[in-house]
């Protein structure tokens, strides 16, 4: 179907601008990290400054702990994932494929736990990690991310493994396989977009996570990156080169993920439009 | 040895639904079985609890001597084609066919020899490379029929297996799904709701209702003798026509027709049953039995096919030749000589026995 040209012409136009919108303030972020001192403000309006220099970065490597809350980050970050991914990917199979007491009842509860803003948790969260002794440990934020992840992730591998024919299974299983072998061999590779989109979503949860992060982690040489990057805005004067910089940093891991995942994403965003 | 044998056999749901009730059924040893029936009669279930994929609430199934109530689906030794093939996504062709296999632990190159023996037998020689979503729906239907005749296993069973396929590829499918169980001879149990599938497949034919087995035979005599009125408004098609009324020494009278009938002992209420093809048209000297106005005429050229109403009753007619009747035409018809069954009037609509109607098995 061919569209009169005005209406393309409106199209782009609207899309374009949205884009820069949402482009503006990371360039900004480049922007700055670029620039020498900590000039946050400036009239000049090109991205890269002239005198660009990239002392920002050299200097989050070889005077601040950057690399130590990167590994932080990671660590946590990754753990949260391996966490999530294996108890979503068989939580979610059971509420998928089994009728169990209480099933709809704790669907539901997941559901509900989604509507309280994250800060209402965080007195009775930091509690129950300081009865535990969890407190400035990565276990306790572990905790904290994989509990709170955890019911979109059950809910996505159950929708994901809901449009997987059972068939599928009983098939496997009369060739042979155990229930665990059908699920291993059979439904958990065709629910792969499914986990990736999980492992997305619970890194994510972890890598950029702020407000739980400050509560719950206290001492400098165990922040995450979110954490380290507010503490160049912590003291009397922010480094905003630095802050920048680590902003810039932070996000390309993110963005880098999102690129290579992207099949995976559009296509477990539409299987379950299609029938089999 | 690999029959199969269900005794008392009774499937009740979690939501309290019976679906099966006290089944009795015998399969013998390299039989070809039908199992057919209306839209959930049990079909499926019985089919599914002869797999393993449904437990049994009561009775035994037994294949060969094992009772195999309590084994894991692939510990039955069956193979199972599923109306929507379920063949792997994730697989080629070729591990589509060898996954059973592979998972009992058989030798790479037995697997390989018997997978290619399988795409030959089902010229599937040239796709072994593809996944299930590059073929259409007749490749991945003998991919499915494939995967089970890799595994030799002692009986196969079928789901409504042609259901999702063109009415062409059906009738192809179903030659040569019967030449392949002549060829392997392998204990066959097939659901289908499709009665020409069970006429032209089946050795024998189980007939279910509403998860009781109604009756269980050959498929001409299932369709010569139907045990009660069910399997005889079931079988055949187009579907035998019904005439409620009275038989009174050895008269049958009822919607306005009177037919003799020889040594019948039954008196009272009952329905008498004559096949479409046993209705014909009153010529010369012959009386007429009724006579009616066609409300319908199909004419397909070997046969003609007529509609009309009696007192009511929707009756059809098949004429075996070419018949230039117009609807609205009035036609004297007469019931050829003792082809006429008849059934009581009580609950289990039981067809009554009589000597006069011709053996089947001597025409
Ligand atoms: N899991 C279940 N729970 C409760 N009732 C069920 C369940 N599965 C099937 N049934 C019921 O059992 C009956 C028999 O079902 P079944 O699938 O065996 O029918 P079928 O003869 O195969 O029919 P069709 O020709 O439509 O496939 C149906 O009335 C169905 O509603
Ligand atoms: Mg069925």
């Amino acid at each position: 179907m061919k569209e009169p040209k005005g209406i393309t012409l409106l199209r782009h136009a609207v899309l374009i601008l949205f884009s820069l919108f949402a482009i503006y303030p990371a360039l900004n972020v480049l922007s700055i990290s670029l620039r020498p001192g900590d000039r946050l403000r400036s009239t000049d309006l090109s991205i890269i400054p002239e005198d660009w220099s990239v002392d920002s970065y050299i200097s989050l490597f070889t005077e601040q702990p950057f690399l130590t809350w990167l590994g932080n980050s990671l660590l946590v970050s990754l753990l949260v994932t391996i966490f999530g991914v294996t108890l979503a990917s068989i939580g979610g199979y059971a509420f998928s494929r089994f009728r169990f007491v209480g099933r709809g009842a704790g669907m539901a509860t997941l559901l509900t736990t989604q509507m309280f803003p994250a800060t209402m948790l965080m007195l009775p969260l930091y509690v129950m990690i300081a009865r535990l002794h969890l407190v400035d440990t990565f276990l306790g934020l572990m905790l904290f991310y994989t509990a709170t992840a955890m019911p979109f992730c059950l809910w996505q591998m159950k929708g994901f493994y809901d449009t997987i024919p059972v068939s599928l299974e009983e098939a496997a299983r009369i060739d042979g396989c155990s229930r665990w072998q059908s699920f291993v061999r059979v439904t958990l590779p065709l629910a792969v977009p499914g986990l990736v989109i999980t492992a997305l979503f619970s890194f994510m949860t972890a890598w950029s996570e702020y407000l739980v992060a400050a509560q719950v982690l206290q001492t400098s040489e165990n922040f995450t990156l979110p954490l380290g990057l507010k503490s160049f805005q912590e003291t009397m004067s922010t480094q905003w080169g630095l802050y920048a910089a680590g902003a810039i940093l932070v996000s390309l891991p993110v963005v880098i993920l999102f690129m290579v995942l992207s099949r995976y994403l559009v296509s477990g965003m539409t299987l379950g439009a299609v029938k089999e | 040895m690999s029959e199969i044998r269900l005794t008392n056999i009774i499937k009740r749901y979690e939501d309290g639904f019976v679906a099966v009730k006290n089944a009795q059924l015998e399969i013998h040893d390299g039989e070809f079985m039908v199992l057919v029936g209306p839209s959930g009669c049990g079909k499926s279930t019985t089919l599914r609890m002869i797999a393993g994929l449904e437990e049994v609430s009561e009775g035994d199934i037994f294949v060969g001597d094992q009772r195999v109530n309590d084994l894991e689906p692939g510990d039955r030794d069956i193979a199972m084609v599923f109306q929507n093939y379920a063949l792997y996504p994730h697989m080629t062709v070729r591990a589509n066919m060898g996954f059973g296999l592979r998972m009992r632990g058989v030798d790479k190159n037995e697997i390989d020899h018997r997978v290619n023996m399988a795409a030959k037998i089902l010229s599937l020689e040239n796709l072994l490379n593809r996944k299930p979503k590059e073929m259409s729906g007749g490749q991945r239907q003998r991919v499915a029929v494939g995967r089970a005749i890799v595994r030799q296993p002692s009986a196969f069973l079928f789901d409504e297996p042609l259901s999702n396929l063109d009415a062409k590829l059906r009738v192809q499918m179903r030659t040569e799904l019967a030449k392949l169980h002549h060829q392997l001879k392998t204990t066959t149990v097939y659901v289908t709701h499709d009665q020409v599938e069970a006429m032209t497949l089946g050795n024998r034919i189980t007939v279910m209702n509403e998860g009781v087995i109604q009756q269980v035979d050959t498929p001409l005599n299932l369709y010569r003798h139907p045990r009660n009125r069910f399997v005889a408004g079931f079988i055949g098609s187009p579907a035998m026509n019904f005439i409620r009324g009275n038989v009174m020494e050895s008269v049958f009278s009822g919607s306005g027709i009177r037919l003799a009938l020889d040594k019948v002992s039954h008196q009272g209420p009952a329905t008498l049953g004559v096949r479409p093809e046993d209705l014909t048209i009153a010529k010369g000297d012959t009386t007429s039995i009724f006579s009616v106005p066609i409300e319908v005429v199909e004419r397909m050229g070997h046969e003609t096919v007529l509609y009309f109403q009696l007192s009511g009753d929707p009756l059809v007619a098949r004429i075996e030749e070419d018949l230039a009747i117009k609807a609205g035409e009035n036609v004297p018809f007469t019931i050829k000589s003792q082809r006429w069954h008849l059934f009581e009037a009580t609950d289990d609509e039981l067809r009554i026995e009589h000597l006069a109607h011709p053996d089947p098995n001597k025409n």
